[in-house]
Formats: structure tokens, C-alpha cells, sequence
């Protein structure tokens, strides 16, 4: 038991630089998921949250034909079981000084949409009124200014926010939905004077089930009361209009924008996890090849398979499980809540909510954690059916032959014998070969999309507010998916670099004995890896414009031509300088190599 | 003849945390250019260590060691890449051939960074492998291994052959014409050859033993009728 604990121990001692990049890797894949998975219901919440805290009304019925509600009709609609309150208002679109305007007569007393002061106080006379917010389409204006309507003048004495206009493109007139309203004031009911219809009821429906106000439920539930209310209180659907929140024009565009998001996330943290997970496959196989011998000699020993498959299991599921649980704990938090500034610019943000959404992150963990085990099983599984007696040999390298290249001699010949050597090892296992530049691929792809996604949020060139909104949005969430991509970039080719460098120390040493100096020692590894993380750069690219042209076409948003020429660039330029970054790192881990291990008996 | 090879009092101690290990105890010897040395003694003998020492990967501790009028101890770590590029051929016990070039490439590896080398291709033929010069290392058997291994070194045409147990993983045969080829190497070439072993049969066709016992050189040994490897027997 001790020599298999002490195997044990050394497996990670000898590996931690592996391990140790095993952790970062699933941590940014998980992190990233995790993270972007959340950005669409935290901002969804927080708007759900806010509509709660302000009472904003599931139902409004509003009567088309200016004769206004009567409190009658207040009293059978409150005394209907599903709903939990409701008050009459008067809301009134029409031109003031040809500018679109909304007048509310409002009990500020009222808990029903209510208001939130921002500035200046509620009016205390007859001539007094507060106004909405300005925004995009709503005029700016000043406390004490005084505007002109029905032949009175009012006196501004605050400025508010309306729960319902959360959007900084205002709102549109009722009476027109072409048009903008430029002006929103309101008057206090107890107050008022002018002889105005209650045009509007508004309703607070019981919400006993707790659906959020972004679920399909509930807007089916909405829809179940108000055919109630046609049905028992027979309103006239061409007297009045039924107002739910669908018709919102912040509910619509909120609504819009995290479908979209949505979209997005459900794109890149798909391939995130095709690229951890194939990172994680590739690190377990070469840990595998690499320490074949002492597998042989715990089989010899008389080791059972499974401990020798734990040990193995145990490497791959740590590693696992501190990335998860670290990616887990800082995505749920960092990226929503750094996330949903960006959709400062779309609205006038409500708190951020404290719920968590971590959806997205148990199902990549659940999918991350099996594919670690179904791998690492599998891989360690092939490694056991091969005698003992084999696998204290040396695994029979690649029969050795020549590669297609060879076949081209003018090319050949004029190869210096470096890369003679660099280009064999690289297509000496074709498999290996294979999943770096699948990998190195997979995170040049996200670097490219994201830059791509950027430039598109970039050019707006939109058609409608919700493209403006979607682009404004989107452009902080792009530039996050750059950082995390360019993490993974890095980490990937750290991975492989020192893999590369691990299995290689007993030639590394040979070379040093050989009179080779470390930069000619540098080149023979890096070359290599620069060769083929090339390969995969080069691929790359195409695979995150075709990552891209996805996302575009489900978003109905932005093209491939909104991409700048120098974001290509950029990216083929990051990938190189991910790579030096790697190489200056690894520079060390080489020089430690001790001359000495060339002495050693083959293990 | 001038001493080719000259130690004075070379010491080596390895330091880990608070042991001291004395691999290398004040050894004084001197070997004649174009001379064949056998440097013999049991494992932990300290042998390894004098290879190293004499190898240029590892520095002295204390003492000197001059190769070639050259003294090694306290050369910076570019000079020894220096030394080792161009004063030293190596033959390892257990080959260290790249597994993805043929034999003539690994040949090319080593002829790559030295100046004054031989063609890859004449070496070859001379170790008797130019059947076999397109193949790669795992098509090879165990002799032929060593030969292109050693074909490597002399590649280089350095002034000092360095081997290490250069017939510990090989059967009788196949060792007595690897050492056929050293001495040979030594003979024609008028290069020095020195062989580190514990197989004490070897020494019969040197020139010169060194026995290294408990970090220290025992004694030296001339031999004046020294036997052909034919005659040798183990």
C-alpha cells in the first residue's frame, strides 16, 4: 500500500503544472458557462423584482371611447377572486404644442404602479405637476418650468420614474404607435380639477403560483383573467383595449433583448465545453502514455486494475472538482452582475436582483464531471488491457514513416534538418496531432468570434430600436467572451506546451549532451508546438466566422461583413502572442531539465 | 605523450537540503591522448559522477579537471555547451536515439551543431550501417542501436569519446563488436576513448584503469600488453 500511495502522491507532485492548468481550464470553461448562462435571468429578475417592489399592474383595460370607468365597475372587477387590487387612472395621449404628450391624472398615494420620486416633490396645489424622466424620446425638463395644457399652467415640481417606462427609448403614443411621447406628466387626482374621464383600470392580479413576469405561464395566466373579465363584466372589445405587459413596450424589448443573449450563450459555452473537454481528453491520454511503465510495474505488483484506474480517476476528478466548484461560485456572481450594467444603456436599470441563476452551471458541471470520468475511464481502460509485460516496455513508437511531405522533394530537400525533425514529430501521431489543433482550433474560434461579435455590436447599421438596444448591449458581453476566450487560448497552449516538454525530458537532455544550446533546445520544442498550434490557428479562424455566421442568423442581427479586417488579424496576432507568452513561461521549466536524465535507465 | 586528460584533486559533493553526499573524493589521474580508458568500479562507486564531471554536465565542487588543456572547473554553463559540442562524443548505455528520425538523421542531429564534423553517411557505412541508415530506431535491434549511437559521437569527430556502459543492455556478442568499434575509433582515429563500466573483463583491453572506489580513484593501472577484443571474455 505504500509503494501505491507514494505512486500516487507522485503522479500529482510530477504533474502539478498539468494539473494545476487542468484546474484553470475547467475553471474558465465552467466560470465562462456559469457566468453567461446567468446574464439573461439576472437582468430578467431584476426587472421582475422591481415590477413586484413597484406593484406594477398585470392588466390594464382601457376605454377607448372617453367616457371613462365608473367606480362600480372599480368595485366588480376588485371583487373578482383572481384579482388582488385594482385603481382607476386617467392616461391621455393627444398634442401639446405639437409635441406627443401623455397626461395622468394619479393617486401618488396609491400602491398600484407606483411611482418613484426622483427629484423635487409630489405636487401640493392644483397647479402643480411632476413629469416623467427624460430619455431618448422624453424632453428633458426642469423643475419649475411650467407647461401649458387645457388652457392652465402647471408648475413642474419633480421629475419621476413611471415602474412601466423603464426604457430609455421612452415610450409610444396610444393613439399613434409611430409616435414618441415627448412629454409625460402627472397630476395629482385629489387635486385636480379639470373634468377628465378615469380612462383606465388598472388590475393586480393574485399571482398565487409566483410565476415570474417573463414566463410563458404567466402570460398564459394573464390571458386566462381577462377572457374572465370579458366574459363576466362583458367590457366591449371595441370600447376598450386589454393592456398586459406583452404590450409594454420596456416588458417587450427587456423580453427581446435576453432572448437573444440568450442565444448567444447557448452558442459559445457549447463550444467552451467541446474545447475543455477535449483539452481534458488529450491531457489524460499523453498522462497515461507517459506513465505507462509505473502502470506496468503496480500491475506487476499485483495492484488491482481499479486502484491503478483510481489513481488516475482521482488526478482527473480533483482537478475536476476544484475547477467546477471554483468556476461555479465566481461565474454565479462575476459575470451577471458585471453583465447587466451593459443593459444600462437600453434602460434605467432597477437594482440588481440577489437571485441566482446557476441553470446553465449544473448542467455544464453535470455534463463536465461525466465526460472527465467517462474519459479518463476510458482511457486508462485501454492503457490496462495491455499485459504487464508490455507496458513495462517503452510503448512502441509510431513505426516510422514517411511523411506525404517527404514525398514533395523539392520541398524536402530544402527544409533545414530542424524542421525535418519538428515536422516528423508533429505527424508521428496523427491522433495527438489531431486534438492540439482541435483545441487550439476550438479557443482561436471563440477569440474570433467574439472579436467579430464585437465589431458587429459595433456597426449599427440597425433597422429597429430593438438592434440599437441589442448592439449597445451587446457589446460589453462580446468583449467578455473575448477575455474569457483569449484565458482558454492561453491555458490550452500552456497545456500542450508542457505536455510537450514532459514527455520529451529524457531528448531534451539527450540534446544538451549532445553540445545543443537552450535556444537550440527552446526551438525544438517550441517549433513543434508553434507548427501545429499554427495548423490550428489557420482553422480556427474560418470555424469562428462560421461560429459566427450562426449566431447571426439566429439573432436576425449583424453579418459577416460588419467584421473588421484587422479583428482577423487581431486574432491571428493574439494566438502568437499567447504562444510567446507560453513559450517565456515554459523557458524555465526546460533549463531545469537536468543533462543528467539522459543517464537514466528507460523507465 | 602529454596528458590529454588531467585531474587534480577533483571533488564533487552533491548538496540536498541539509545531506552532503561526497560522489567525488580529491581524484588525481591523468590520461594520455589517444589512449584507451577503462574507468572501473561498482555501482555508487562514484563513476557516474566522474563521467559527468569529465562529460561537462556537471561542474566540480572543488579541485580540477582539464581536458584538452582546458580547465573545467568553474566554466559558466555556455562554455560547458561549448566544451561538450566540441571536444565530446557521448555513448550512452541505453542509446537515447530520437525515436522519430532514422538513423542517419540522428546522425544529422549531431553533426548539426559542430563544425569540424564527418558526413553522416560515411559514419554510418564505417559502423556497418548503411543498409539500415533510412530506418528508424524502433526497426533496429540493440547493437544496431549503439552503432548509430555511436556513429552520432564519432559524427562529431571529437577529440574525446565518452561512454557510458556502452555494453550494459546488450548481449556478449553484439558488446564485443561495439567495443571493436570504439577501440577501433581510438586506433585509427588516434581520438581518446574512455569507457566507464563495472564489468571488470573490459579493462583487459585498455590502456589505461582507473579504479574508483568510495568517491575515490583506488588506483590506476597501465597495461603494457593489453589483450585484442577477441580475447576478452566475460
Amino acid at each position: 500500500m505504500k509503494a501505491y500511495f507514494h505512486s500516487l502522491v507522485k503522479t500529482f507532485t510530477n504533474h502539478f503544472s498539468r494539473f494545476l492548468s487542468l484546474v484553470l481550464i475547467i475553471f474558465v470553461g465552467i466560470c465562462f458557462v456559469t457566468g453567461a448562462g446567468g446574464i439573461s435571468a439576472k437582468t430578467l429578475n431584476s426587472f421582475n423584482d422591481f415590477y413586484d417592489e413597484q406593484n406594477v399592474t398585470d392588466l390594464i383595460i382601457k376605454d377607448k371611447s372617453s367616457t371613462g370607468f365608473t367606480a362600480d365597475q372599480e368595485q366588480d372587477i376588485k371583487d373578482l377572486s383572481f384579482v388582488k387590487d385594482c385603481n382607476l387612472t386617467t392616461s391621455i395621449d393627444l398634442k401639446i404644442n405639437d409635441e406627443e404628450s401623455r397626461t395622468y391624472v394619479y393617486d401618488f398615494t396609491s400602491e398600484i404602479n407606483k411611482l418613484t420620486l426622483l427629484e423635487g416633490t409630489y405636487p401640493t396645489s392644483t397647479s402643480e405637476v411632476v413629469v416623467e424622466r427624460s430619455s431618448s424620446t422624453i424632453k428633458s425638463r426642469k423643475i419649475g418650468e411650467t407647461i401649458t395644457y387645457s388652457g392652465m399652467d402647471f408648475t413642474i415640481t419633480g421629475i419621476v420614474q413611471n415602474p412601466l417606462m423603464l426604457s430609455k427609448d421612452g415610450d409610444t403614443s396610444q393613439t399613434d404607435e409611430d409616435e414618441s411621447l415627448s412629454l409625460v406628466m402627472y397630476l395629482d387626482e385629489e387635486k385636480n380639477v379639470l373634468p377628465l374621464p378615469k380612462t383606465d383600470i388598472n388590475i393586480l392580479l393574485k399571482n398565487e403560483e409566483g410565476y415570474t413576469r417573463f414566463s410563458s405561464k404567466y402570460n398564459d395566466y394573464v390571458e386566462e383573467c381577462k377572457q374572465t373579465i370579458i366574459k363576466k363584466e362583458g367590457f366591449d372589445e371595441e370600447k376598450v383595449a386589454y393592456l398586459s405587459l406583452e404590450q409594454n413596450k420596456t416588458y417587450e424589448i427587456v423580453k427581446n433583448l435576453a432572448e437573444k443573449v440568450d442565444v448567444i450563450v447557448a452558442m459559445f459555452p457549447v463550444f467552451f465545453i467541446l474545447v475543455v473537454a477535449l483539452v481534458v481528453l488529450t491531457t489524460m491520454t499523453r498522462l497515461v502514455d507517459e506513465e505507462r511503465s509505473q502502470i506496468g510495474c503496480l500491475c506487476s505488483l499485483g495492484y488491482s486494475h481499479f486502484s491503478i484506474v483510481f489513481k488516475y480517476l482521482l488526478f482527473a476528478l480533483l482537478s475536476c472538482l476544484i475547477g467546477i466548484g471554483a468556476g461555479l461560485g465566481l461565474g454565479i456572481f462575476l459575470i451577471p452582475n458585471l453583465c447587466y450594467p451593459a443593459f444600462g444603456n437600453v434602460f434605467f436599470l432597477p437594482t440588481i436582483t440577489t437571485k441566482l441563476s446557476y441553470f446553465m452551471g449544473v448542467v455544464s458541471s453535470i455534463a463536465m464531471f461525466i465526460s472527465v470520468v467517462l474519459v479518463t475511464l476510458f482511457v486508462t481502460h485501454k492503457s490496462l488491457k495491455e499485459t504487464p509485460s508490455a507496458l513495462l516496455l517503452p510503448k512502441a513508437p509510431a513505426p516510422g514513416r514517411k511523411i506525404l511531405l517527404e514525398r514533395i522533394g523539392f520541398i524536402w530537400k530544402h527544409l533545414s534538418f530542424k524542421y525535418k525533425s519538428s515536422i516528423r514529430n508533429i505527424f508521428r501521431y496523427r491522433g495527438r496531432l489531431w486534438m492540439v489543433i482541435l483545441s487550439v482550433l476550438g479557443s482561436t474560434a471563440l477569440v474570433m468570434a467574439g472579436l467579430g461579435l464585437f465589431d458587429a455590436s459595433d456597426s449599427i447599421v440597425s433597422i429597429n430600436g430593438i438592434s440599437v438596444d441589442l448592439t449597445s448591449t451587446l457589446k460589453p458581453i462580446a468583449l467578455m467572451i473575448v477575455g474569457f476566450a483569449m484565458a482558454l487560448s492561453v491555458l490550452v497552449l500552456f497545456n500542450l506546451t508542457d505536455m510537450n516538454i514532459s514527455e520529451r525530458v529524457r531528448e531534451i537532455a539527450t540534446l544538451e549532451v549532445l553540445g545543443y544550446g537552450d535556444r537550440e533546445v527552446y526551438g525544438y520544442i517550441f517549433r513543434e508546438v508553434f507548427i501545429s498550434a499554427s495548423f490550428g490557428v489557420a482553422l480556427g479562424i474560418p470555424a469562428g466566422v462560421g461560429l459566427l455566421a450562426f449566431v447571426f442568423i439566429y439573432l436576425k442581427f449583424g453579418s459577416l461583413s460588419d467584421i473588421n479586417w484587422y479583428s482577423y488579424l487581431l486574432t491571428i496576432g493574439l494566438s502568437f502572442i499567447f504562444i510567446v507568452i507560453v513559450d517565456l513561461l515554459l523557458m524555465k521549466k526546460i533549463k531545469s531539465i537536468d543533462m543528467k536524465e539522459s543517464l537514466k535507465s528507460i523507465e | 605523450m602529454t596528458d590529454f586528460i588531467k585531474a587534480d584533486k577533483a571533488t564533487k559533493i552533491y548538496e540536498s537540503s541539509d545531506i552532503k553526499t561526497m560522489a567525488l573524493n580529491q581524484a588525481s589521474f591523468s590520461i594520455p591522448e589517444g589512449s584507451f580508458t577503462v574507468i572501473l568500479g561498482p555501482s555508487g562507486a562514484g563513476k557516474t559522477t566522474l563521467l559527468n564531471l569529465l562529460g561537462g554536465m556537471d561542474s566540480l565542487t572543488s579541485g580540477h579537471l582539464s581536458v584538452a588543456g582546458k580547465d573545467l572547473f568553474g566554466l559558466s554553463s555556455r562554455e560547458l555547451t561549448k566544451y561538450r559540442r566540441t571536444e565530446v562524443g557521448f555513448v550512452f548505455q541505453f542509446y537515447n536515439l530520437m525515436p522519430n528520425l532514422t538513423a542517419k538523421e540522428n546522425v544529422e542531429l549531431a553533426v548539426e551543431v559542430t563544425k569540424d564534423a564527418f558526413k553522416p553517411v560515411d559514419i554510418l557505412t564505417k559502423v556497418g550501417l548503411k543498409d539500415r541508415m533510412d530506418n528508424f530506431p524502433a526497426q533496429l535491434s540493440g547493437g544496431e542501436q549503439q552503432r548509430v549511437s555511436i556513429a552520432r559521437a564519432i559524427a562529431k569527430n571529437p577529440r574525446l569519446l565518452l561512454c557510458d556502459e556502452p555494453t550494459g543492455a546488450l548481449d556478449y556478442e553484439t558488446g564485443k563488436t561495439i567495443l571493436k568499434l570504439l577501440d577501433d575509433y581510438c586506433k585509427n582515429y588516434h581520438k581518446t576513448v574512455i569507457v566507464v563500466t563495472h564489468n571488470a573483463a573490459i579493462k583487459d583491453m585498455a590502456d589505461l584503469v582507473i579504479h574508483i572506489r568510495n568517491g575515490q580513484v583506488s588506483h590506476t593501472e597501465v597495461l603494457a600488453q593489453k589483450k585484442k577484443v577477441e580475447e576478452i571474455v566475460w
